[in-house]
């Protein structure tokens, strides 16, 4: 899985840098126009040292961006192009314009089915996990004992491959001779079908993605470690207890992670996957359909290339809308401190 | 040093033909006879152990047939039609396949398939089972790969110490519903003893279930067609599950599990072992399942056997098969087809004597000869029932075509309307009556006729 | 990290000191945790040693009853895990060189030297984190198709050392920013080209980054399913990931047999964790980016 779980699953750097690269994009803009324009006007005055640099950063960046386009670029206008016709794979493709589109938006029940399903799975298991992250990596801030004990264990189960974890889990989830259930006859409480039955399949999906937050754990425990201790002591002096200090210090300074761990939990959730493809196939009663596995199937099940292509731009639509929707909210909450870069 | 000059001479042989040809000695001996040598390509699913068997059958056409070589490529069953729809979007389709039959009729409609007509003739059916013969849009897409219908396995002893008689193997005799309901009520036990037919009968602590139901298609779709229901009208633009015929069979159906309680919920069967190993551990007394299975039984050693499915208004069983094809892309028709009929061939295929294919021609039914080279023969692993069971059931039972090699679509409509709302209805949670009809209503804007 | 650790048990104790009660509290909430995280594993270790008989009985038992050991060598006959470690590794070992070559270089460029629309171009490259896979798979697919590579592992090898995985660019562009400038200008003096101090200079000091590096696209590569699941035709090129995938497939209901596959899948990537762990999450923590 590791494409889209790429993001998720390796992001357990950024720190406070997250901080850094959300300025940067939103700020790229501005670069960008400054240096055009003064490329354009300065090319002449480009010293010999700076044209040098310029063919040596061309030269280390060429196999990326070459990559850029021929991966990502080309695939993309492709993939649009695609999404404008009928094609089955077994005959030519043929255009009918934005009929795929159309067809989506109005015919198409499963496809508002699916995004539900999807959005209603990542508006719970993002803040679910993000919380569980956030109190893990608090705890972990605290001066216990066998502390790197700790931070190995939590952090382990998230290297697990995720078909492993997903068989695992399906067995868990057994309402017959599952571990779950064994648990809740042990406390009393009546048994449950979990995955088996669509009230319960997202509630049980969301509550699996909290066993594997170690790297937002990771990602949260850095920049704790970075809020500087004399904001705490301030709270002290001012008499303040422990929920001044994570109300006013703690969250404030932590506002660049929440946000990069929001972004990258929100791209990762939008586009689960292996979950439905191993678990529950979509079900019960297309419970699970998750847009992932619903495009998955109709291009490569039921040889819909342009139906499909047409609804994973749709996703992608949805994607860039929310992190732009992220983004414009971010500078009301997010509190850059200052020296950062 | 010389291992590595070997491994460099074959790598270079298998580079073409031109190059293999100028290193004389390097060529197999019987290839230099051939006008041309064909190279052809086979995909396949299938366990393990089928695996083996194809494998063993390309091995010996290969051998007997010094002019093609045939490589087989297995792919296993989850995944299949995902890696044959990109083989075909890239052009590398094989030339002879497996296909699914969602795949298979509208591919052949595209023209991406065979027509067989020269070499099957304008009327297979004569001499084929006439369930097993595939057109699409007056085109001949071939035949299946070979057959099997639908059976009920029992473990012998399990029924003794009920004192139930074992499930008739002739489909004249065929149990009524009611009568299997019965029965399979009195094998159903729970941890005190008791059987469901008891009054303190405890169904929250099952210990033997009567019959386990496959919650596939297979599983319901012959009670509809018993009761006389059907899955689409005639022209095939309407779904007619929520038909009163087909109602009342579904109905009865999901009756087995909440009502009757003597089958396991389709969670458990889901999650239990395959029924062979329920049986042998006397986890279910009977289990609803294919021909196929034979050969899993056969590994058991437990004391078991077949009889026919029970019965609304008629004895009805499907014969279940999968469309085997030759791709129109293909460059050596003529020994593709060669290939084709050896691999059903059950001379050839040691799957069909060890239970798990059955064949598709009439012959291999209707005669003597026929029959000893399958299920007769002294090395053949069927149990007696099968002359009745497996025979005369296939020949005499299996009524019209299955609807899913008839209708057009048929892999969105049952993606999305047919099997959300059966998995609905084997839930409990809605009637078989309120599933039908979302169904219905669901499946009609994907309605698009027959082929 | 290591004052922490230096923290005695017997400090926690004295009750004076402020904040004691609730780092013994925290301890213990951790303890809970780390008890309910593993309490999966050590079902899947469980279940990988049980008959088929125990497996199903309810309520469930925790030691088997016997110790069953012939699931293992049952379930790696049906996934032939040789062949399959063998063709992951074919896969794996290529793509995280190919990763770390074209990531430390795109990283050089865009951190340590000067250039005109540096960072538009690095921006626009990071956006694409943004970008669902499932929208650039068919046309990939596609394009790898015209070119005969299905059934091969190129497509699975070459997108790594096209630098396909921006974030590990941006990891490295992290680190390397921070290293000190007169690294680079005492080597400038000296006459050394970038190439040559990016080699010679930059990679030597950069260690444990790259580690992480390696040891995140390492994992991704043993991970990776769908892109071996529509490029990868023929059962014998499989991988680990997806012939564990098939194995669901064919026996949902063996669990004993499942588990025990799934075990073996997973102890390899356990042993690379607890042999690099320390590196790996303080590298990650601690080094990786400070700004």
């Amino acid at each position: 899985m590791k494409r889209w779980q790429t993001p998720l699953h390796s992001c357990r750097a950024a720190g406070r840098a997250s901080g850094t690269r959300m300025t940067q994009i939103s700020t790229s803009t501005t670069l960008a126009e400054r240096s055009s324009g003064r490329s354009a006007a300065a090319k002449r005055k480009l010293s010999r040292r700076q044209r040098r640099e310029l063919y040596w950063g061309l030269g280390f960046v060429s196999l990326a961006v070459g990559g850029f386009i021929l991966l990502k670029v080309i695939p993309i206008v492709a993939s649009f192009v695609i999404s404008l016709t009928d094609w089955n794979v077994a005959r030519a493709p043929s255009f009918i314009g934005l009929n795929n589109y159309m067809r989506m938006l109005t015919a198409d029940p499963l496809f508002w089915k699916s995004l539900w399903v999807t959005a209603y799975y990542s508006l719970f298991s993002v803040p679910v996990s993000m919380a569980f992250a956030f109190a893990l990596a608090m705890l972990l801030n605290t001066r216990i004992p066998a502390l790197g004990m700790f931070r190995t264990l939590f952090y382990l189960p998230s290297i697990i491959p995720v078909i492993a974890s997903s068989i695992l889990w399906l067995w868990m989830f057994n309402p017959d001779f599952g571990l779950f259930n064994a648990g809740l006859d042990l406390l009393g409480l009546p048994r449950q079908r979990f995955i088996y039955e669509e009230g319960q399949v997202i509630p049980s999906l969301v509550f699996m993605s909290m066993w594997s937050v170690g790297p937002m754990m990771i990602i949260f425990l850095a920049g704790l470690q970075d809020v500087p201790n004399q904001l705490y002591e301030a709270v002290d002096i001012d008499g303040g207890n422990a929920w001044h200090k994570l109300r006013h210090v703690t969250i404030p300074m932590m506002t660049p992670t929440i946000l990069f761990n929001l972004l990258i939990s929100i791209v990762a959730a939008l586009q689960t996957f292996v979950q439905a493809f191993i678990m529950t196939e979509g079900g019960p009663n297309n419970g699970s359909l998750f847009i992932v596995f619903y495009i998955y199937r109709k291009a490569f099940q039921e040889q819909q290339m342009g139906y499909a292509s047409a609804l994973a731009w749709a996703l992608f639509l949805v994607i860039c809308a929310l992190s732009i929707l992220v983004f414009k909210t971010s500078n009301r909450w997010v509190f850059y401190h200052g020296g950062d870069d | 040093m010389r291992e590595l000059s070997n491994i460099w001479r074959r790598v270079v042989c298998a580079g073409g033909v031109a190059v293999a040809a100028g290193l004389a000695g390097a060529v197999p001996a019987k290839a230099q006879d051939c006008v041309e040598q064909v190279d052809l390509t086979f995909t396949f699913w299938g366990s393990a152990s089928e695996k083996n068997d194809i494998e063993n059958a390309i091995r010996t056409f290969n051998e007997s047939h010094p002019c093609i070589t045939v490589t087989g490529q297995h792919i296993p069953n989850t995944g299949y039609v995902e890696k044959i729809t990109s083989m075909l979007a890239s052009n590398t389709a094989p030339d002879v396949a497996y296909l699914s039959q969602d795949q298979a009729f509208g591919w052949a409609a595209e023209g991406r398939l065979l027509d067989l007509t020269p070499y099957l003739g304008d009327t297979p059916e004569d001499t084929y089972l006439k369930n097993s013969i595939y057109r699409v849009e007056g085109r001949l897409m071939g035949t299946g790969l070979a057959t099997g219908v639908m059976l009920i396995y029992y473990n012998k002893d399990v029924f003794d110490a009920a004192g139930v008689e074992y499930p008739p193997a002739n489909a004249a005799e065929a149990w009524t519903w009611d009568e299997f309901v019965e029965n399979a009520k009195l094998l159903t036990k729970d941890r005190n003893g008791n059987t469901a037919a008891d009054s303190d009968f405890d169904p929250n602590s099952i210990d033997t279930f009567g019959v386990a139901m496959p919650a596939g298609f297979s599983g319901w779709y012959p009670y509809v067609v018993s009761n006389g229901g059907r899955m689409a009208n005639e022209d095939g633009t309407e779904l007619t599950l929520n038909s009163p015929e087909a109602v009342e069979a579904l109905q009865a159906y999901q009756d087995l599990i909440y009502k009757h309680h003597v089958t396991p919920t389709p969670t458990q069967t889901g999650t239990l072992p395959a029924a062979d190993i329920l049986m042998q551990s006397r986890k279910v007394a009977m289990s609803m399942d294919g021909h196929w299975r034979i050969t899993d039984f056969n590994d058991t050693r437990m004391n078991w056997g077949i009889g026919v499915l029970p019965m609304f208004d008629e004895p009805y069983t499907p014969l279940i098969s999968t469309p085997k094809v030759i791709f129109a892309s293909t460059e050596h028709p003529d020994e593709a087809f060669e290939f084709y009929q050896y691999v059903s061939n059950p001379e050839q295929v040691g799957l069909f004597k060890s239970g798990l294919w059955a064949p598709l021609e009439l012959e291999y039914f209707e005669t003597e000869d026929g029959l000893a080279k399958w299920l007769t023969s002294e090395d053949a692993e069927y149990p007696p029932e099968a002359m009745d069971a497996i025979v005369n059931y296939s020949l005499n039972y299996t009524g019209e075509q299955l609807p899913t090699y008839q209708l057009r679509n048929i892999g969105q409509i049952m993606n999305d309307a047919v099997i959300p709302a059966i998995s609905k209805m084997l839930d409990g949670t809605v009637s078989a009556q309120e599933a039908m009809d979302e169904a219905v209503a669901n499946a009609a804007p994907l309605m698009q006729g027959r082929w | 990290m290591s004052a922490m650790e230096e923290t005695s048990f017997k400090d926690l104790i004295v009750r004076q000191r402020p904040g004691v009660g609730k780092r013994r509290f925290a301890f213990l909430v951790c303890i809970v945790i780390s008890l309910l995280m593993m309490m999966p594993l050590a079902w899947l270790v469980r279940s990988s040693f049980m008959e088929m008989g125990q497996i199903f009985i309810f309520p469930p038992e925790w030691i088997p009853q016997p110790f069953r050991f012939e699931n293992f060598p049952e379930a790696l006959t049906v996934i032939p895990f040789f062949r399959y470690f063998v063709n992951t590794m074919l896969i794996l070992v290529p793509s995280v060189v190919g990763t770390l070559v074209s990531s430390s270089l795109a990283a050089y460029g865009f951190a340590r030297l000067n250039w005109p629309g540096r960072d538009l171009v690095f921006g626009v490259l990071l956006s694409t984190l943004m970008l669902p896979y499932i929208i650039t798979l068919l046309p990939t697919f596609l394009m790898w198709s015209q070119v005969g590579f299905i059934n091969t592992y190129v497509p699975l090898i070459v997108p790594n050392w096209l630098g396909f995985h921006v974030f590990y660019i941006f990891l490295l562009r992290q680190f390397f920013k921070n290293l000190p400038r007169e690294l680079d200008e005492a080597a400038e003096i000296d006459g050394a080209n970038p190439l040559e101090i990016f080699w010679y200079i930059i990679l030597p000091v950069s260690r444990p980054v790259l580690l992480v590096v390696a040891i995140l696209s390492g994992l991704n590569a043993w991970n990776d399913f769908l892109d071996p699941l529509v490029y990868i035709n023929s059962s014998d090129k499989y991988t680990l990931a997806l012939g564990l995938a098939q194995f669901t497939g064919l026996y949902t209901s063996q669990w004993n047999l499942l588990m025990a596959a799934s075990t073996v899948i997973i102890v390899p990537v356990l042993i690379v964790f607890f042999l690099t762990q320390r590196y790996f999450i303080e590298g990650v923590t601690m080094s990786g980016l400070k700004g």
